[in-house]
């Protein structure tokens, strides 16, 4: 399972960085390669020379990676090992691409200043007073995205009203928690500062209304689709497993549906500007490129804390300002700390064994992790099984190897395992508040610890 | 129009607010009637304190470039229909532009050619 679902990202972030890098490659608002250029030399011999170059460069390092992909994929065990090897894979794939961009990045950049297609004096802002002026009548309604919000609030009253013991409280707040994201999105959109492409306001005002009607449009669209899937999967999730199949079906296809949504409208609207631009002719206004590098955004005159990017969907944090930094160091911070974090604990959980230890004190098990104790007086049955039977979990790990932790399963109730995967027998102990499910790697130890608790 | 701000420049942003209308209006970029962004749009547009614009917009008020309605915002002040004397201050500006030429050697015909240029440029004169 584990190696299903890395699989699956691994294939997302192999489509999502080729198909940024190609598309980086095709000018967009007179950018090609993360550089500007003047419209009238965007192709030029020597550009589509280096275009061309740049995306065969970027088949093979993507078909490389693809390659390499496969054996960190089959090595899963131990656990910690295969998540080592996908984070390396990650960081890998991702410092390659950097490492492309910015040689051909720096070529181009080079070709422009040979040129001599410097298009305005640098740290210039250009602004259009008329899309300045006109730009609160440009989005979609916001009232379109309340129905969204008040069926957002369906799983939220449900939970208050029949389920108020659920510990689900994080899945009723799911569809408020998208529609939280979906709402920051349209103001990001809208508040974002116009960009001047041209010295033509009808120009300007056409691409500024197509860009953020179609983008709050595809949001307003967006956060219904999600608002009613998550709700309905809320009340399927208390169904039994063929309620969880639909549920999480609904999910994966929700996700699948906002990917292609977001995407689709970004080329319809990408294609649509660029005819604009392109055929008006001229220059563009705005001179840049000191600020950008690899995707990568620096200006320290420019106080806004969140840009439109030059590659690929969405936003970037401008790192020249102090609100920008924080937030992006802060991130880096986070994930780094979360993921050496979960590294640690993968390989204490690989390297330290369960043992079950009987003593004055009591009964003790030992793990990583949910390490337990009681007292002999609490046994109410002991057995030995040949299987732990299957269950969900509900706190704990599961790997190829190990399932450790807590768990529910149908015959037993709330239940704690300490269970190797190939190990059998298993020591079943039935305790009033819990079921204990044991084995240590080596068999004879189970035996014994089973003759143990007997006596 | 489009306005064009050096944020690292010498001349303080106001100013060059102020500096820019004045020249759409001479061009003809800017008709009388026209309106503005208002002080908060401006100002979110290139992302400054909105006291900045205020400032710009106050100093244009108070020169006689634009009208400030509370309803319909900042608007291109109608252009005289009886022509203005070129006043004490502007023929100070003239004197202090020729003075600078005059002290960095630039001959007559040039100096008189960049202000044919200028003229040029500023459609609105003239009565155009």
């Amino acid at each position: 399972m584990g190696a299903i679902i890395s699989g699956i990202v691994i294939l997302v972030l192999l489509i999502t960085i080729t198909a940024t890098g190609w598309t980086a490659a095709s000018p967009d608002r007179g950018i090609v390669l993360g550089v500007s250029l003047p419209y009238s030399h965007l192709k030029e011999p020597a550009v589509l020379k280096m275009t061309g170059s740049y995306r065969i460069e970027l088949l093979f390092l993507s078909g490389g990676f693809t390659v390499l992909a496969v054996p960190v994929l089959l090595i899963q065990k131990p656990f910690s090992l295969f998540f080592f090897l996908q984070i390396m894979w990650f960081v890998g794939y991702l410092l390659a691409f950097d490492r492309l961009l910015a040689h051909w990045e720096k070529a181009l950049k080079q070709l422009k200043k040979q040129k001599g297609w410097m298009v305005s004096a640098p740290r210039i802002i250009s602004i259009d007073t008329e899309v300045a002026r006109l730009k609160g009548k440009m989005p979609v309604s916001k009232w379109w995205m309340v129905p969204s919000l008040v069926i957002s609030c369906i799983p939220i009253g449900d939970i208050l009203i029949r389920h108020t013991d659920s510990q689900y409280w994080f899945l009723a707040l799911m569809p408020l928690t998208f529609q939280g994201a979906f709402w920051f999105c349209r103001w990001l959109s809208v508040r974002g500062r116009s960009t001047a492409y041209c010295d033509n306001s009808e120009i300007n005002i056409a691409c500024h209304a197509l860009t953020i009607r179609l983008w709050t449009l595809c949001r307003a669209v967006l956060s219904a689709g999600a608002a009613i899937c998550l709700s309905v999967s809320w009340f399927c999730s208390f169904g039994g497993p063929s309620e969880w199949f639909w549920a999480i079906t609904m999910l994966t296809f929700l996700i699948a549906a906002i990917l292609a949504g977001i995407f689709i409208t970004w080329l319809a609207i990408r294609k649509k500007r660029n005819s604009l631009l392109e055929g008006m002719g001229g220059s563009i206004l705005a001179e840049e490129d000191e600020f950008w590098s690899r995707g990568c955004y620096c200006n320290p005159y420019d106080p806004r804390t969140m840009v439109e990017k030059r590659l690929g969907i969405g936003w970037t944090i401008n790192l020249g300002t102090v609100k920008g930094k924080i937030l992006a160091w802060g991130t880096i911070g986070v994930v780094a700390v979360l993921l050496i974090g979960m590294f640690i604990m993968f390989v204490r959980m690989d390297v330290i064994p369960f043992t079950l230890s009987v003593s004055d004190d009591g009964v003790r098990i030992s793990a990583a992790m949910y390490s337990t104790k009681f007292s002999p007086d609490e046994i109410e049955e002991i057995s030995l099984i040949d299987s732990v039977p299957d269950g969900r979990r509900t706190n704990g790990a599961a790997t190829e190897s190990y399932r450790l932790g807590h768990y529910y399963i149908p015959d037993t109730g709330d239940s704690l395992l300490y269970v190797y995967s190939d190990s059998s027998p298993c020591l079943m102990i039935k305790l009033p508040d819990r079921t204990i499910f044991f084995t240590a790697r080596d068999p004879a130890d189970t035996l014994a610890a089973y003759e143990a608790l007997s006596k | 129009m489009i306005l064009q701000l050096d944020m690292s420049g010498e001349t303080p942003i106001y100013l060059q607010i102020r500096n820019q209308i004045i020249l759409g209006i001479g061009r003809g970029e800017l008709h009388p009637g026209d309106s503005l962004p208002t002080v908060r749009q401006l100002a979110s547009e290139v992302g400054i304190n909105a006291m900045t614009v205020n400032k710009a917009y106050a100093l244009l008020k108070a020169e006689g470039y634009i009208e400030i309605d509370r309803r319909h915002g900042a608007m291109i002040r109608p252009i005289p229909e009886t022509p203005e004397e070129i006043d004490k201050e502007m023929k100070e500006q003239l004197a202090l532009l020729a003075a600078q030429a005059a002290a960095r050697g630039i001959s007559r015909e040039k100096f008189m050619e960049a202000c044919a240029e200028a003229v040029e440029s500023a459609k609105m004169l003239g009565g155009n």
